[in-house]
């Protein structure tokens, strides 16, 4: 017994040593992920802000931190990957992943949200499936476990079916687009770049539904390093609602930014189709974003994606933080709340 | 003597035992984060779901009827090619090294052409389970023919036997723990492909579950498939283990060293 | 009418290819083997004794000289010509009586049982049907073989040192089988040995065979009456003449104790 003990105590220091232990020690960097589908290595709106104006690298510079954007390409279910294995502090994806992480027992809080994202349903060009109910038996394309999967569920179910009636087809990314051109899956979620391709058509889109379909993306953190460093948190999060707030001054200077990431401008109207500048960089974790993360989880959970539902509002969502940089950055009235159908709640 | 072999049986069962109990501590502590590596009761619990629900028997039962396709399509093409090229010379001559060229390629190394020529349905899983299944079981049906030992081929010359009975005098039954010994391999290598092609491809089956899992961070899915998994190819090649010994006999295990 | 089986081996000469050059083995062996004769081919470890005997069952292709059976040359083995090789070869997978039948057209007939029951009580393997060959000793694998090689009565029974795994007495009471069996069947025989002893006891001529290359060096006559005498002063002459053969061999001046 006591050699046990001795091995594992020569394991223990040894591990200690060679500075095998979460996030290795010896450098300070801040790891913020990011799902990277098939765009390029920039992101949009206030992470677009944030980066164009190396806001993080400025506010970190004195403590010798390196920020390190990483854009995984398994998208939200990767980030929550890397996020169980230590390898990133930040992340920023949608909602099914963030709500399927935490249930699945990841240590994650959320500190932000931002809502507004469209996604549309595409076939190819060719294709003669022009509705929903067309889309029984075939295959469909979809990122397993990120927000289109729940939204593929929704869909389904107004239309009287299930995931079990089509074939999903696990595809991301330019794989995804590299299918659809192909004619190796029928249908799926994407991009008007396809559209503008030439490649697919859409049969069925976010944008002028009710904003209960469109996504919410959230800015998480590790449990343990917001333990560790909440002071860092504190001013990450700081930096992060400077970089929505230089969005949200301008929409047509925003949309034109954000063709940085490799969209087209017209692609990005269309797709903002006349909602607020305010609304799509609206920062907090309000009425709407609790009670669609709520509406989410119960989708997901009867299609059988979520299978041990928790309490979103106990223990998940830290709004202390965002609350603290809207105050130093005297933006407190700056972002309306929300209520349930995207309407601003009047004070 | 029994209680020897039940001793034998016993020692094999102290590690396993040690890493269980160590799981349990280290988990049930959560000195690995659950989210790593969940607690042997919350696997219990998520295979009871799983199993209650139906959800596992109809994945197991997709997996296990491509394993059946593709282990039937690779075993039976293998054996015969491994019999041509045992019994037959020419055959051999013509056939052999393109054989062992075409063993060298892994079998995922197929995959690209295969989901080109076949899709990512059924047929894909099937064949590409039959290509890695075929493989030992050339091999090994050729190797037990090949390896008839010159001396039994002497005896029966010398009491003039037609083709017929050699092969059933000497041949079939000196091939056959090669044989047999192929089956073998040719099933586990179905097995573990079974869950490769699922992995790889949608559609139902205890890989397409697992993969699922992965995505939507449910680590104990994945590991409860992990364990169906072992214990299925473990008891399949249990199985086959026992049919051997019931069909080949004692005296032949002892007999070939 | 004639009896048939006479064996005439003239000028027969057998080469191993090895390497680089070949390996003469045998080297002019000439040898008449008349009906019902008992011939015994004694001689040192490798000098080509099993490779004449393989030759003579027509397991061995490429040689000079002739083979001759009956004035035929041989053209492969056949049922004529019995063989028990130096290892027994019995097939492991076969149980001994199934063993025993392989010789057999239909081994499962009552025929055929009956031959099978005889041979193996003739080699003292009778209760032993059903064992399998792991399940014998060394000396019982040897009769077995012995018995295999009998049961379709070949006309020449080769014997590659048939006896080499018995015990003394054991070998003794084989060699009054063997003659029993001999004289029996009536049958040639041409057995290898090592034991001079066993020789003499059983045999018409003795063939010592000197090595590299394998020649025969001596044919040696044993005209004494049967069953012989191992105590007899005949006896003993004839082993000294044997042993004299190998004592003039500076090389190996022991070797008939092998
Ligand atoms: N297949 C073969 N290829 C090449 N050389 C061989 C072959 N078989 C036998 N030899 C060689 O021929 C020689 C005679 O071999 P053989 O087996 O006839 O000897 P032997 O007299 O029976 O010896 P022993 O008393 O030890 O059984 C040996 O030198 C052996 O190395
Ligand atoms: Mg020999």
């Amino acid at each position: 017994m006591k050699k046990i003990i001795n091995i594992l105590l020569v394991m223990a220091v040894g591990m200690a040593l060679f500075g095998i232990t979460p996030g290795f020690a010896a450098e300070k960097v801040i790891r913020i992920g990011y799902p990277g589908g098939s765009g390029r290595p920039v992101s949009a709106g206030g992470w677009g802000y944030v980066q164009a104006k190396n806001l993080f690298e400025e506010e970190f510079k004195k403590d010798g931190y390196r920020i390190e954007y990483n854009y995984i390409k398994s998208q939200g279910p990767g980030c929550n990957e890397a996020l169980a294995n230590n390898s990133l502090d930040f992340s920023f994806h949608g909602d099914l992943p963030v709500l399927a992480g935490r249930s699945g027992g990841l240590k994650i809080k959320a500190l932000t949200a931002s809502r507004g994202g469209n996604a549309h349903l595409l076939v190819p060009t060719n294709s003669s499936i022009k509705t929903i109910k067309d889309l029984k038996g075939k295959r469909v394309g979809v990122g397993v476990g990120t927000w289109t999967h729940t939204l593929l569920a929704r869909v389904l179910n107004d239309n009287g079916m299930t995931l079990k009636d089509i074939k999903v087809i696990n595809i991301t990314g330019s794989d995804f687009e590299t299918a659809i051109a192909t004619n190796d899956i029928d249908a799926g979620f994407g991009s008007r770049a396809l559209v503008r391709r030439g490649v697919a058509k859409i049969i069925w889109t976010t944008v002028g539904k009710p904003v209960k379909y469109q996504s919410i993306f959230s800015l998480v953190v590790r449990e343990a390093f917001l333990k560790q460093h909440p002071d860092i948190v504190k001013r990450f999060v700081k930096m992060y609602v400077k970089g929505l707030y230089l969005a949200s001054l301008n929409k047509n200077e925003t949309l034109k930014f954000n063709t940085r990431t490799g969209s087209a401008l017209q692609d990005n109207i269309d797709d903002n189709a006349g909602q607020s500048i305010k609304y799509i960089t609206a920062p907090r974790i309000d009425g709407q974003v609790t009670q669609l993360y709520k509406e989410v989880q119960l989708v997901a959970k009867n299609n059988g994606l979520i299978r041990k539902p928790f309490d979103v509002d106990k223990d998940f969502i830290d709004s202390s933080f965002l609350e603290a940089a809207l105050k130093e950055l005297n933006l407190e009235n700056h972002w309306p709340n929300y209520d349930y159908n995207g309407n601003p709640i009047k004070k | 003597m029994k209680f020897q072999i039940i001793k034998n049986k016993l020692l094999g069962l102290i590690i396993p035992l040690i890493l269980y109990v160590a799981w349990d501590f280290l988990t049930s502590r959560e000195i690995i984060p659950p989210e790593l590596l969940p607690a042997p009761k919350v696997i219990f619990d998520t295979w009871w779901d799983l199993q209650s629900s139906g959800e596992l028997a109809l994945n197991m039962k997709m997996s296990l009827l491509r394993v059946g396709f593709g282990f039937l399509l690779g075993a039976i093409s293998g054996f015969l090619l491994g019999t041509a090229m045992g019994l037959w010379k020419p055959v051999e001559l013509y056939l052999n090294p393109l054989f062992n060229f075409f063993r060298q390629i892994p079998v995922v190394a197929w995959i690209p052409f295969l989901i080109l020529w076949l899709g990512i349905d059924e047929w894909f899983k099937i064949v590409f389970i039959s290509f890695g299944a075929f493989i030992p079981m050339a091999l090994k049906t050729l190797e037990g023919i090949k390896g008839v030992p010159a001396s039994y081929l002497e005896v029966v010359r010398v009491f003039e036997y037609g083709w017929f009975r050699v092969l059933r005098t000497v041949i079939v039954p000196s091939a056959l723990p090669s044989i047999s010994t192929g089956l073998r391999l040719c099933l586990s290598e179905a097995w573990m492909l079974v869950i490769g092609a699922e992995l790889v491809a949608a559609g139902e089956g205890i890989g397409n579950v697992m993969v699922i899992a992965r995505r939507l961070f449910q680590t104990d899915v994945v590991l409860v498939g992990v364990i169906v998994i072992a214990i299925t190819g473990f008891a399949m090649d249990k199985v086959l283990g026992l049919l051997e010994t019931r069909f080949l006999g004692l005296h032949r295990s002892q007999n070939a060293q | 009418m004639e009896r048939l089986g006479t064996l005439e081996v003239k000028n027969l000469n057998k080469k191993y290819r090895s390497q680089n050059d070949d390996l003469l083995v045998l080297d002019d062996i000439n040898l008449t083997v008349q009906p019902g004769e008992f011939i015994s081919i004694i001689g040192s470890s490798g000098c080509g004794k099993t490779t004449f005997l393989r030759l003579v069952v027509g397991l061995e292709k490429g040689y000079e000289g002739e083979i001759l059976l009956d004035g035929q040359r041989l053209n492969g083995p056949s049922l004529k010509r019995g063989v028990v090789f130096q290892d027994h070869r019995l097939l492991p997978w076969l149980s001994i009586e199934k063993n025993v039948g392989m010789g057999l057209k239909n081994p499962k007939s009552g025929e055929s049982r009956k031959t099978i029951q005889e041979h193996l009580e003739l080699v003292g393997l009778k209760g032993f049907e059903k064992h399998y060959p792991h399940q014998l000793s060394g000396g019982m694998s040897q009769r077995a073989a012995i018995a295999r090689a009998l049961v379709n009565r070949p006309e020449i029974l080769l014997l590659d040192e048939p006896l080499g795994a018995l015990d003394a007495l054991t070998r003794m009471y084989m060699h009054q089988e063997l003659e029993r069996i001999w004289m029996k069947e009536d049958i040639t025989m041409i057995m290898i040995t090592h034991d001079v002893d066993e020789a003499i006891v059983l045999s018409d001529k003795i063939v010592v065979m000197s090595s590299r290359p394998g020649t025969i060096k001596k044919i040696i006559p044993v005209p004494l009456a049967r069953p012989r005498d191992r105590a007899g002063y005949d006896f003993a002459n004839i082993k000294e003449e044997v042993l004299a053969e190998f004592q003039l061999h500076t090389d190996h001046p022991f070797t008939y104790s092998i």
